[in-house]
């Protein structure tokens, strides 16, 4: 088939816009998904995603579409998180396009990641057709959304299409839109191979599977490939495509969107953004945008029974097989035991690994709280990067401490910029910009310190502003900064795995807050346990435990046994759950605390 | 079969201020029906048991008529058997078959202690609460101080030579001195058997919600230790034994309903919202007195639960009840019911209380030190 028919898109939106719902109507529509298969948002198969109503992986389907002009199109929709942790990720999904569908929702407006997708789309040259979403529902102002578009982003939307999705209005109209308005694929057929990869997963049976958008030229079963960055050479044992389910052809071809089997055993060999090449008759550059992704957040992940360990090993090793972007490595606290230090995108990322560790896997998980990557430069001259607090070395020993610095880029209702600025000050954050969209809203820029943003920045941001504030950001690099490892002791003994780094202005505060929430969330005990915050050997705050003097059930009749007999054997089990350390039992809610401080 | 019987009669003369109980108004008509409905239960009960001792609590059951109470022990005479048999006691042993009524000081002199004792009545246990009038006016009590002493009075010329009282600290307001004046009013009537708790603040009570608002403080947590320290004291002092946490008794005083709880002996209760424990499962009757009297009337009572019991669950509740009596579970009792040795199989655990001074061992008994009393829940959870 002639590329002419070919169109390659991909929907971008703020989260909850519609995003999947409006690719599952497309896939109904086409009849590419009957409705008896159809389960909601069909290309999210992970259970995760579809309870929590994300993308974490990205998805390419091929749906034939017959247009009003009586040609049958492909249409490539390739799917793509929408999460500010998977920017990389999004922009090589972009990379594989030549047009997307910006959903807005016409009763929400543009917030930050609708921004933020639109300028990766435009960054891309991508044609972009605005969608004017949840048309149904009575909140909606679609033509003040249309405004919003315009002048916020500086699209035309007068031709925006009206959707819902949820409805089935305006599905046709937007699969028009796609064949009218999105160009077809150019690329030279005759040319060397050049495939970006934009996902990959591991498949039990068969491996590696790349998914590729072919730039140049073509494969198929037998090519010899190589891949850019590793320069490492496979055979080509199937190429396909996705319906979603994959089914063989014979080649891809230039322009084509589809899947590569060639025999690849690890996940990390087949990485988002590198190209794909004939082995034989290899393309003299590489597409460009490709770079290495490297956690930005980590945390010390520990079995809650010790007896684990090997389990948690082995699902470290299944998860990271499909994901290439985690990291983790087997690591020693005093506290906790033998654990792993983890390394993820970003908190969301995190957080979905956990609840994936915990549910696929069957593992109950200690999960100290989260940390960034300090750049240590030594007295001595070495610069090491420092994911773990308990590994900086000593204060005297230390020239030069950096920490990663993110550009927020916050949409907020006019009425909490206030709130909002004063946070974003207390957090260290150096304010760039504040542009009024309209009387309503704002786009507030700021530069902030990443290990302030990772702790409740975000929690914060929305319960601020009733939810209504949205925030998007960028990496912008490393950058000096005055920083402390802020120790506490329980009855004078360091608890590792409570140990932080914050910056020295903020010491004696969180200092405080951290002994105080502690108290709240350590049960008194038999023995009275001393909180303690330190900075070296300096004490900056203390608390007590006061131990508990009485407990003691003073009624026990015929009618009370079985009650308090549970209410004793609950309690067992709730005590089995906490951490001994010493004499003192913490409960697992306190190595996070350093989290829910001001809760 | 041995076992204690206890009958619930829900009526009160009003409601106190702490009390989570769902208990009524008293009715003439209700409580007809209530009769008929526990008669009912008694006489198609399907367990044969040899009754020992018998309860009757509440509510407060002396508003009840004494031909409706005749009733019930008529009904329990003819299903049991009751005083035709062998009281169950050991061999020269001369206390008399226990046979106990809750009754309220404030309304002991309208009754007829005489019509009582005629059905076997031989111990009554008065709620006194608090010798304070500020303190009985705060809980919401319908008697003043004197009206302990008029009732214990009335009950001991009319022929009941076993009386027990009720106390109550850690109360709001209270401090040591009301509390040893409240012990001391209570020791000086000359009660056979002393209780005493701490008040549980229940909630949805009109005393719990003060609390929570801070209208009312109670004691801080060192003055209600030092207050239940000091009552054990002063009571054994002036005779009394403390028997269980919060039981106390001159000797051959002790509760022997209540001793059948903590021994893990059987019980059958009748009536609305009232427990057993026969065979080996625990049951509770329907709440609310007109669910248990249509309940009744519909052909017997229906249960608001049940539960068979596991070998662990027999276990804990061996250990649990045990700990509760000043003398402690027996390891040989242990060992005769669960086929296996308690102080093998929570070796680690026993070490360690006796080590932290909580438990001690002796006499082939396993019981609380002072110290374990205090924070024996912790104690119990230890050896769960």
């Amino acid at each position: 088939m002639k590329t002419t028919y070919i169109r390659n898109f991909s929907i971008i939106a703020h989260i909850d816009h519609g995003k999947s719902t409006l690719a599952d109507r497309l896939l109904e529509t086409t009849g590419t998904v009957t409705q008896r298969d159809m389960t909601e948002q069909v290309l999210d198969d992970m259970d995760l995603e579809r309870e929590r109503g994300i993308t974490i992986k990205a998805h390419a389907v091929r749906v034939m579409y017959k247009a009003d002009d009586g040609e049958t199109y492909i249409l490539n929709l390739i799917d793509t998180p929408g999460h500010v942790d998977f920017t990389y990720e999004v922009s090589r999904s972009l990379a594989a396009c030549e047009g997307v569908l910006l959903i807005v929702d016409s009763t929400q407006g543009v917030e930050a990641q609708t921004l933020a997708n639109a300028y990766l789309a435009i960054d891309n040259s991508l044609e972009i057709i605005p969608i004017i979403n949840k048309i149904d529902l009575p909140s909606a102002d679609p033509e003040r959304v249309r405004d919003e578009i315009e002048d916020i982003i500086g699209l035309d939307a007068s031709e925006a299409v009206l959707v819902s999705a949820k409805e089935g209005i305006g599905v046709k109209e937007t699969l028009e839109a796609i064949v009218k308005k999105i160009p077809p694929p150019i690329g030279d057929p005759d040319a060397p191979l050049k495939a970006l990869i934009f996902d990959s997963w591991f498949d039990n049976y068969q491996g590696v599977i790349i998914l590729v958008r072919v730039v140049d030229g073509s494969v198929r079963k037998g090519t010899r490939i190589k891949l850019f960055s590793n320069e490492k050479v496979f055979d080509v044992l199937e190429v396909g495509y996705s319906t979603p389910k994959l089914l063989k052809c014979d080649a891809l071809e230039c322009g084509e969107v589809g899947y590569i089997i060639a025999g690849i055993r690890k996940v990390s060999d087949s990485k988002i953004g590198d190209t794909v090449t004939n082995a034989d008759r290899p393309a003299a550059e590489p597409l460009p945008g490709y770079r290495e992704v490297k956690p930005m957040v980590f945390c010390g992940l520990y079995p809650t029974d010790t007896k684990q360990y090997e389990d948690l090993r082995d699902a470290l090793e299944k998860l990271r097989l499909n994901d290439s972007s985690f990291s983790y490595e087997p690591e020693t606290s005093l506290a906790l035991g033998f654990g792993f230090r983890c390394g993820f995108l970003g908190l969301l990322h995190m957080e979905i690994s956990q609840e994936r560790l915990e549910r696929e896997f069957s593992l109950s998980l200690l999960s100290t709280a989260p940390t960034v990557v300090y750049k240590v430069t030594k007295v001595d001259g070495e610069v090491i990067m420092v994911d773990n607090p308990t590994k900086l070395p000593e204060p005297t020993k230390i020239a030069v401490m950096e920490e990663p610095f993110i550009l927020a880029t916050m949409m907020v209702p006019n009425e909490y910029i206030g709130a909002i600025l004063s946070l974003c000050q207390e957090k260290r954050g150096i304010q760039k910009d504040i542009n009024y969209l309209d009387r309503d809203r704002a786009i507030v820029t700021y530069e902030l310190p990443l290990n302030e943003v990772v702790m409740d920045f975000y929690d914060k941001l929305k319960s601020m502003s009733r939810g209504y504030a949205s925030l998007d950001y960028e990496m912008i690099g490393y950058r000096e900064s005055n920083l402390v490892k802020l120790d506490i002791l329980l009855n004078s003994e360091i608890v590792d795995a409570l140990s932080l780094i914050t910056h020295r202005d903020k010491s004696a505060i969180r200092g405080r807050e951290l002994s105080a929430k502690l108290k709240e969330l350590i049960p008194r005990q038999q023995y009275e346990v001393i909180i303690q915050a330190a900075i070296g050997s300096k004490i900056i705050a203390r608390e007590t435990v006061r131990p508990l003097r009485k407990d003691v059930t003073a009624k026990c009749y015929g009618g009370d046994i079985t009650r308090k007999r549970k209410l004793l054997e609950k309690q067992k089990e709730g005590k089995k759950k906490m951490k001994q350390l010493g004499s003192v039992e913490i409960p697992q809610e306190a190595f996070l605390a350093v989290l829910k401080v001001n809760d | 079969m041995r076992a204690g019987i206890y009958v619930h009669i829900p009526f009160c003369p009003g409601k106190c201020r702490y009390c989570s109980f769902n208990s009524v108004p008293y009715d003439d008509q209700a409580a007809k029906l209530y009769v008929d409905a526990l008669v009912r239960e008694i006489e198609t009960c399907p367990v044969d048991v040899e009754p020992s001792i018998i309860y009757i609590g509440g509510g407060t059951p002396t508003t009840l008529p004494a031909d409706g109470l005749a009733s019930v022990i008529g009904a329990i005479n003819g299903r049991f058997g009751l005083w035709n048999e062998p009281t169950g006691h050991k061999s020269g042993d001369i206390v008399p078959p226990e046979f106990t009524i809750e009754a309220n000081p404030g309304t002991v002199s309208g009754l007829d202690v005489k019509a009582l004792t005629a059905l076997g009545v031989n111990r009554v246990s008065l709620g006194a609460q608090s010798f304070s009038p500020s303190e009985l006016a705060m809980l919401g009590r319908l008697h003043g101080p004197a009206d302990v002493a008029h009732a214990a009075g009335t009950l001991r010329r009319g022929g009941i030579t076993n009386i027990s009282l009720d106390l109550i600290y850690s109360l709001p307001g209270q401090d040591m001195r009301s509390w040893k004046e409240s012990l001391a009013q209570t020791v000086d009537l000359n009660p056979e058997h002393i209780s005493m708790y701490d008040l549980t603040l229940e909630e949805g009570t009109p005393l719990y919600s003060e609390v929570r608002a801070g209208r009312l403080v109670m004691p801080p947590e060192p003055v209600q230790v030092e207050m239940y320290l000091c009552a054990v004291d002063f009571l054994e002092t002036a005779g009394y034994r403390r028997y269980e946490i919060s039981n106390f008794a001159r000797p051959g005083f002790a509760c022997r309903h209540n001793i059948n709880y903590w021994d893990c002996g059987e019980y059958l209760g009748f009536g609305a919202g009232a427990h057993s424990y026969a065979g080996g499962r625990r049951t509770k009757n329907i709440d609310g007195i007109t669910y248990y009297t249509a309940a009744a009337g519909a052909g017997g009572p229906s249960l608001a639960e049940s539960e068979e019991l596991s070998p662990g669950d027999m276990e804990r509740e061996f250990i649990m009840l045990g700990l509760r009596k000043a003398a402690g579970l027996e390891f040989a009792e242990f060992r005769r019911r669960f086929g296996h040795d308690l102080a093998e199989s929570r070796r680690e655990a026993i070490a360690r209380l006796e080590g932290a001074g909580l438990v001690e061992t002796s006499g082939g008994r396993l019981r609380l030190t002072m110290s374990g009393v205090l924070v024996s829940n912790a104690v119990i959870r230890e050896l769960f």
